[in-house]
């Protein structure tokens, strides 16, 4: 069960999964099968980023760049209440661990878009993992719940010091041997949720940009405004049902704290101008005009 | 359709995870770290070299190196009875297995080395399926026999397509080939293991990469651990008449 200071947390997530679901939903319906490559490019990409972006915290931090500070302490991560994990090895080398109840799987399942997840998982946690370890690290992930007859995902990722160059090894490990390390907090939370779901909202779009740009030039970019305003539409949809729940009005004030984006793109990480004027005009007034409507 | 049944020489298996033990974990004790990043080395050589000699036997045959002809008699799994296997989705772009037996864990496990045999699965199937099929392709052991507390070794594999360059995919499957025709009706046929082939192979693999990372005394030690093995191999092959 989850107490209710968590629940914007959660709306931040389904939120999230929203704007992934109709990005690549819209993809696809534009580009047809060739847009899987894009998404899964993307999807790699944007967890490169992450991945990436933890192990420089960490440095910053002083703190060591291994699997079991990724997954004790996440930084720009914010992890969901609902994901229920149950973890068999956990050390600074190894972090073997099934997920047992996934909420960005959920949400999938539940508007019919479950087969999108397959593609976000098998890249997503893949550069995650390959960049935060710089390329030598193991993600391995063995079952899915998506498959008929499996009820859990299996993660196993493994990062050696014998795998590592010689100068990356005093910054990630302790020593050579790896002794078992309590096992992560059921619930972590974080400081800011909202900047870090608007931080991995913005991941996603720049990759996506950035790969179907590649792949189809820059006219191609008219299929993530049309998954944006999707992603919006079905946001504020969604959020009525979470207000009545909650026994709160629909207004600016929720979804100020139950979206990343908002009504009003704030650029609080500097993103270039086109990036931020598509979420803008696409996402958040896509939102403030919906929002007029449910009042 | 015919069935074909791949032979496997038990007691040349049992001699070859062996052979493998005594020498990755000699250098492990002896080198520490350093030793096993050697051995983590030879392991990924030993596993190109297998990867590669299948990618060339099904090209040879006619047969696309997907993943489902990849995984057929002679693939990168242990052969023989004694590898207890439960195939729960195999085609071209999927391959999901559950081993609930494995020759190789029986003996490492057995031997109170299942860290050493560990890092033979971690590092084999994937440089293993990268070689031979696609350096794109994904593989994943989550579950592993040598691992505490499972009891079986799940291996998935997925090779998307998607994630390839136009080329390979007509290399890969036959739907992105236009020179294709039907589809082949047979199985491919099995393609024959020789695990004291196989020791030879390792062996000069783990030379290699003891020489690289260690230099002359790692070059020396892996001859004094492999001695015993390569003689009663030759001992073997001359009994065979070979």
């Amino acid at each position: 069960m989850n107490r209710i200071d968590q629940v914007a947390t959660q709306n931040l997530q389904d939120c999230w999964s929203i704007v992934y679901k109709n990005l690549a939903k819209s993809i696809l319906q534009v580009r047809g099968k060739d847009g899987e490559v894009v998404i899964r490019r993307a999807n790699h990409l944007c967890g490169e980023k992450m991945g990436q972006m933890e192990r420089e915290n960490y440095l910053k931090e002083g703190k060591l760049a291994n699997l079991q500070t990724y997954f004790t302490t996440p930084v720009s991560r914010c992890i969901d209440p609902r994901f229920r994990i149950q973890w068999q090895l956990f050390n600074e080398q190894e972090a073997v661990f099934d997920v047992i109840t996934c909420p960005i799987y959920d949400y999938l399942l539940k508007t019919g878009a479950k087969d999108l997840m397959i593609s976000f998982c098998e890249e997503y946690h893949h550069g995650c993992i390959m960049a935060y370890t710089k390329g030598v690290g193991q993600c391995t992930f063995s079952e899915n719940f998506v498959y008929m007859g499996e009820n859990s995902c299996r993660f196993g990722c493994y990062y050696r010091p014998s795998n590592a160059k010689a100068e990356d090894r005093p910054a990630s490990f302790s020593g050579e041997r790896a002794q078992e390390a309590p096992r992560p907090e059921a619930y972590i939370p974080c400081e800011n949720p909202q900047k870090a779901f608007a931080l991995w909202g913005e991941m996603l779009l720049t990759s996506y940009m950035q790969e179907i740009t590649a792949r189809y030039g820059e006219a191609a970019i008219c299929a993530l405004s049309e998954g944006l305003k999707a992603a919006a539409h079905e946001t504020i949809a969604y959020l009525k049902q979470r207000t009545i729940s909650l026994r709160k009005p629909l207004d600016e004030a929720f979804l100020a704290e139950h979206t990343f984006w908002g009504t009003q793109f704030a650029n609080q990480f500097d993103l270039p101008e086109e990036v931020a004027k598509l979420i803008e005009i696409n996402y958040c007034r896509t939102l403030k005009a919906d929002l007029a409507r449910y009042q | 359709m015919k069935g074909y049944k791949l032979l496997c020489d038990n007691q040349a298996q049992d001699r070859w995870a062996d052979y493998y033990l005594t020498t990755a974990k000699g250098l492990g004790e002896r080198f520490g770290m350093l030793g096993r990043a050697a051995v983590r080395d030879a392991i990924r050589m030993f596993a190109q070299l297998q990867g590669q000699h299948r990618r060339d036997f099904l090209v040879e045959h006619g047969y696309k190196p997907h993943l489902a002809n990849l995984f057929g008699l002679g693939g990168p799994l242990p052969c023989g009875d004694r590898c207890i296997k439960e195939w729960i989705r195999v085609s071209p772009q999927e391959v999901f297995v559950n081993v609930a037996q494995c020759p190789y864990a029986l003996r490492w496990n057995a031997a109170g080395e299942p860290e050493v045999g560990k890092m033979f699965c971690e590092e084999y199937y994937p440089a293993y399926v990268h070689q031979a099929a696609s350096e794109k392709a994904q593989i994943n052991t989550g579950r592993e026999l040598v691992n505490e507390g499972d009891t079986y070794c799940r291996l998935s594999v997925y090779l998307r397509p998607a994630n390839l360059p136009e080329k390979q995919r007509g290399e890969l499957f036959d739907e992105f080939d236009p020179s294709m025709g039907l589809p082949q009706k047979e199985a491919c046929p099995p393609q024959p293991v020789d695990y004291n082939q196989w020791i030879l192979e390792l062996h000069t693999c783990f030379v290699t990469c003891a020489q690289q990372r260690l230099g002359q005394e790692g070059l020396e030690w892996t001859e004094t651990l492999s001695r015993p093995f390569l003689a009663e191999n030759n001992m073997n092959n001359l009994s065979m008449g070979r």
